[in-house]
Parts: C-alpha cells; sequence; structure tokens
C-alpha cells in the first residue's frame, strides 16, 4: 500500500476523531468498494473459500459501522486505515461464510416410506447417538429395515448407529469408501438424513400409526 | 443506460449502510429516522425537503451528527460538502434535536410527576405517630386510675 495511501487514511482518521462531520463520509466513499475487492481477491486465493456477494456486502458495512462506533479501535501505528478495514471485512466475511455454510449443510433431504421426498433442517440439538439409544433388536427387522431404506450403504450406516460405532474412520472403511475429509463429511450427513428420516417415519415403520 | 454491476454493489452498499446507522445516534441517519418518523413520511419527502436528490440523501446519512459546540460550522461543512443547502438541513437537524429535548423532558415529567403522585398516595403512617397515640391512651387511661 503506497504511503500516501496510508497518509490520506491517517488523516481522515484524525478528521473522524475530532468530530468533523463529514470524515466518515469520506471514508466510506473512498474505501467501501477497494475494501469489497479485498474479500473478492482474498477469497479468490483461498480454494476452499468463494464468493458470496450478499455476505460480502455485509462484511464491508459491519467492520465500517464497528468503525464508526468505536473508532478507538483502529492504531493508526499498526496498519494503514484501509488495511484494517480490509482485515475487518474478511474475518467477518469469513465467520458468515462458514455460518451460512454450515446451515445449509445441516439441510437434508428426507425420503419417508411412500416414496415423498421433503427437504428439512437438521437442528443443532439432535444427535445421531439418538438412534443408538433405541432397543436394537426390536428395530432390525427385515421388513423394517426395508421400509427405512433399500440403499446398501444406508442399511450399513443404519446398522453402524444402531450399534453405537462411532469410530468415523471404521465406519468409513467397512462402508468401502475413500479415506479422506470427503467421506467425513458424507458419513455426518447420511447420519444426520437417516436418523430424520428415522424419526421421521417410527410410528409407521414400528406399525403404531395403526389404529 | 445500466449501471455496471460494480456500480450497482457499491450504491445498494451505501443504502444498506445509511439503514445500518439509523441505529447510531451519533449519526445523521439517525436524525434522518428520526424526522421520518416524526413527519410520517418516506426519504422521497425528505429529499424533497432537502433538495437532494435521494442518493445525496444517503450521503447526507452516512455524516456524523453536527456537533453541539460547533454546530454551524458542522452544519456549513456538510452542506458544502455534499452541496446541498443549508437552510433545510439546518431545520431537520433542529427539528429533530427539539423533539429529542421534548421527549426527553416529557420523560423526565412523566417520571417526576409519577414520583410525586406515589408519595401522596402511598406515604405511610409512621410507626411512630401509631406509637404516639397508642402511648397517649395509655397515658389518658393512667391519669384516669390514678383519678379514681
Amino acid at each position: 500500500m503506497s504511503s500516501e495511501v496510508a497518509a490520506y487514511g491517517r488523516i481522515l482518521h484524525a478528521r473522524f476523531l475530532s468530530g468533523d462531520a463529514t470524515a466518515f463520509e469520506e471514508v466510506y466513499i473512498s474505501y467501501c468498494d477497494k475494501v469489497f475487492a479485498g474479500i473478492e481477491y482474498k477469497v479468490r486465493t483461498k480454494p476452499n473459500l468463494w464468493l458470496d456477494v450478499e455476505i460480502a456486502k455485509e462484511a464491508v458495512n459491519s467492520a465500517f459501522m464497528s468503525y464508526f462506533q468505536n473508532p478507538g479501535s483502529y492504531d493508526p501505528e499498526k496498519s494503514a486505515l484501509l488495511s484494517y478495514l480490509k482485515m475487518a471485512a474478511y474475518g467477518d466475511y469469513v465467520n458468515e461464510w462458514i455460518k451460512e455454510r454450515r446451515k445449509q449443510s445441516k439441510v437434508v433431504e428426507i425420503r419417508d416410506t411412500e416414496g415423498n421426498t421433503t427437504i428439512e433442517r437438521i437442528e443443532d440439538d439432535e444427535t445421531v447417538d439418538d438412534v443408538a439409544d433405541l432397543n436394537a433388536g426390536n428395530l432390525r427387522g427385515e421388513a423394517f429395515m426395508r421400509a427405512l431404506s433399500e440403499n446398501q450403504d444406508e442399511l450399513m450406516i443404519v446398522n453402524q448407529m444402531i450399534e453405537g460405532m462411532k469410530d468415523t474412520q471404521r465406519c468409513i472403511a467397512e462402508l468401502g469408501w475413500p479415506d479422506g475429509k470427503q467421506s467425513v463429511q458424507r458419513l455426518y450427513k447420511e447420519r444426520d438424513k437417516l436418523k430424520k428420516r428415522f424419526k421421521r417415519n417410527l410410528p409407521k415403520l414400528l406399525g403404531d400409526d395403526q389404529p | 443506460m445500466s449501471m455496471p454491476p460494480d456500480e450497482e454493489i457499491k450504491r445498494d452498499m451505501l443504502a444498506r449502510m445509511a439503514s445500518k446507522l439509523e441505529a447510531s445516534p451519533k449519526s445523521m441517519a439517525w436524525m434522518i429516522a428520526k424526522y421520518k418518523e416524526a413527519e410520517g413520511i418516506d426519504n422521497t419527502a425528505v429529499a424533497r425537503f432537502l433538495h437532494v436528490g435521494e442518493e445525496q440523501l444517503l450521503h447526507l446519512a452516512l455524516c456524523s451528527r453536527p456537533r453541539v459546540e460547533l454546530f454551524n460550522e458542522d452544519i456549513e461543512s456538510i452542506a458544502d460538502h455534499l452541496s446541498i443547502e443549508q437552510r433545510p438541513l439546518l431545520e431537520l437537524v433542529r427539528h429533530v434535536e427539539a423533539l429529542e429535548s421534548f421527549q426527553y423532558a416529557s420523560q423526565a415529567g412523566s417520571s417526576q410527576w409519577l414520583a410525586a403522585a406515589r408519595d401522596i398516595a402511598e406515604e405511610p403512617t409512621s410507626a411512630y405517630d401509631v406509637d404516639v397515640e397508642g402511648a397517649e391512651d395509655e397515658k389518658h387511661d393512667n391519669i384516669l386510675d390514678d383519678e379514681q
């Protein structure tokens, strides 16, 4: 960053601190697109991160809002104002982006026994352990399992869950999936999906819905 | 002619920033929001009152509220910076400040009235008063006994 830009930032910051009524507007107009571009650039250099324009817009404004509310948190001795805002916005962007990804990964497709599918959210307090708590002996009849799923992998995962098998790597090896993060993520998602399907269809699966 | 995407993003961000700043009483965005609320009008009407375009109104919203000790200078500086008329800007700010002090005074006033009302309605009879009356009766009875 050029020393001119840094000097301009220092002047703007000093003006804002002194209560100059137009200083913040000048900071925003001079820097907002640069801060946005900073997020775009950083995101491009990260393989597991991509640009979500809405999140980026919000992150940029959050950084400026924090600065407006507490300009003292910026130390001109440590960095240029633009670098400070870019860093704050990028931090906000990554946090929000991860939060959003998590929210989306918690959405699973649920298929009922009649083959209808719905999209449901897995709540934070729902754990797959609940499934293992059920009485395995009563629940693993062939007809029951068939009603739950006809997919071999899914059935194997249900068996693992009922047996309370928690060693993720062992489960993945049993399923014959390749080692790695992707398989772990896939297993977690499958477990969540099955658990949701299991809970949703439990009365029907057990025949409790019959009058 | 349509705006290039970057300009659209910038304008959208500016509008969102202005609305974010409405939460901060240190900003002109807050003052504009209070004025709109008091007058029951929207951005277009405020812009008309200030003789500015809606985009200029967003820039105004990003300015800080004029300082009490440098009020006239700050109004002048905002007006110069955004090339807007001083008079309507001054009127808007004064209007909101008047509303603010009226609200503050009426809140303080009503709480004082309530406190005063409570003092009258709930003033307890002091234990001392009760005892004195009882003591007086007892004293009177004793006198009567002595007299008998």
